[in-house]
């Protein structure tokens, strides 16, 4: 069986013959492992998922969610005596993701729907705080790039698409602004760059009391094509 | 004669692979990561850590003796010495001498020997090392969009690098993102404070600094 573990988004897993219902303790086990990116300790797992019990009491623990999804879903998950990792032949969507990012284009491999979830949103571990916080750097960069080679290709309605819905998430990020400024400015639409511009000028004083960056200044003076 | 050992355990000859025993595979990955000849001791107090030397001695002796007839032109035996034999093709050794432009090696992974964890964590500090660098150069040539992926492929590998940290934090100001600068500021000093127990340093603040001189000067 070849199981599909989508992380971003939301937890689940699919296979050839359609989701798999999957209970907490599995659900946690997963997503520990395919954050911590390859095999691991058995140790580390058990305090990491248990930090209020004893190490016995977590290991013991741990060895009945390996021994349950053994059972229920044959394949998912390897163990040694020692340690414990994510099954040979699955794929993990975050993983995925990651690779993508060493590929020389991320955009390319990544579908656009995905830049813009979350991981696992409604878990709420400590682990899961800094890969879920560089997910959410790595993807809003990507999302930005994504719109800057829309705009190179003159694709100006998609890379405006893109802008509002990355904006309407993250109205403070200024380098969307710009991006959508330029987008504007390439339509001949010299309105909507001024406007654009004045919008977040206003929100970033009023939220952060602050002035936009010097080349916030560049893009609105930048002459009119 | 080849030995492969990022991603897995693998000893081929002309592209078969040879079986060896468990043991066998932890001695040619010590001789691989050791680059020099070891002397036959530390390589069994080493590899059998909890045993007295007498032992791990006579346990180097016997796994010598199993290894496959195929696998044992790959190490070199002088005296008291052991080595990987030269002949050996080693893909950690393409490591030592390419650039870093390879994907990142995840060295023996399952593994977790004293001596595979120290190797396996100083090929990821040279990798964290050279994206460091590569997103301060970025910072210094105000490319900060490629700094912020520099960065965060540093990240990746050590999350809680303050190096790392003010290096996205320098480009996310310079891109004009001081919301997404706080934010990681709020994130960092948050896992730090319950990880580990400490604040970030000066360093880390000072760099919000620009935001307010690029606002007295706009």
């Amino acid at each position: 069986m070849t199981y599909c573990v989508e992380l971003i988004g939301g937890f689940r897993i699919r296979t050839e013959t359609g989701d798999c219902a999957v209970r907490r303790p599995i659900r946690r086990l997963v997503s520990w492992l395919a954050v911590s990116k390859e095999t691991v300790p058995r140790v580390l797992t058990a305090t990491s998922l248990w930090p209020d019990l004893p190490e016995d009491r977590g290991l013991a623990n741990l060895r009945s969610v390996c021994w349950r999804a053994r059972r229920e879903l044959p394949g998912l998950v390897t163990t040694s005596t020692s340690s414990v990792g994510i099954g040979r032949d699955v794929s993990v969507d975050y993983l995925e993701f990651n690779r993508g990012l060493d590929m020389a284009d991320p955009t390319q491999t990544t579908p656009a729907e995905t830049l813009f979830r979350d991981l696992l949103p409604d878990m709420r571990e400590s682990w899961l705080e800094l890969p879920r916080a560089i997910l959410r750097y790595e993807r809003l960069q990507a999302v930005d790039d994504l719109i800057e080679a829309k705009v190179t290709a003159g694709r100006l309605g998609d890379a405006l698409e893109l802008a509002d819905r990355l904006l309407l998430a993250e109205p403070l990020r200024e380098s969307t602004v710009r991006l959508k400024m330029r987008a504007h400015r390439l339509a001949g639409w010299d309105e909507g760059v001024r406007q654009t511009g004045l919008r977040y000028v206003h929100l970033l004083d009023e939220t952060l009391a602050l002035s936009p960056s010097p080349a916030f200044g560049r893009e609105l003076a930048a002459p009119a094509t | 004669m080849r030995l492969q050992l990022l991603r897995r355990f693998e000893l081929s000859i002309d592209g078969t692979p040879i079986v060896v025993p468990a043991c066998g595979e932890r001695l040619l990955a010590r001789l691989a990561t050791s680059r020099v000849p070891v002397r036959r001791g530390d390589v069994a107090s080493q590899l059998w850590p909890d045993v007295e030397a007498r032992r791990a001695f006579g346990n180097l002796r016997s796994v010598l003796w199993r290894l496959p007839k195929e696998a044992l032109p790959s190490i070199a035996i002088c005296d008291d010495l052991l080595a990987l034999d030269s002949t050996v093709v080693c893909d950690l050794a393409a490591f030592e001498t390419a650039a870093v432009a390879l994907p990142e090696p995840d060295l023996l992974p399952g593994w977790y020997d004293d001596w595979v964890i120290v190797e396996r964590e100083r090929l990821q500090r040279r990798y964290v090392n050279h994206y460091q660098r590569h997103a301060h150069q970025s910072n210094e040539i105000g490319e900060f969009a490629q700094a912020v992926r520099w960065a965060l492929r540093a990240l990746r590998i050590d999350p809680l690098n303050e190096t790392t940290q003010v290096a996205l934090l320098r480009a996310q100001v310079g891109l004009g993102n001081y919301g997404a600068a706080f934010e990681q500021v709020r994130a960092f000093e948050h896992v730090l404070i319950t990880e580990l127990g400490v604040r970030p340093t000066r360093d880390l603040y000072r760099t919000l600094d620009a935001i307010y001189i690029q606002r007295v000067a706009s």
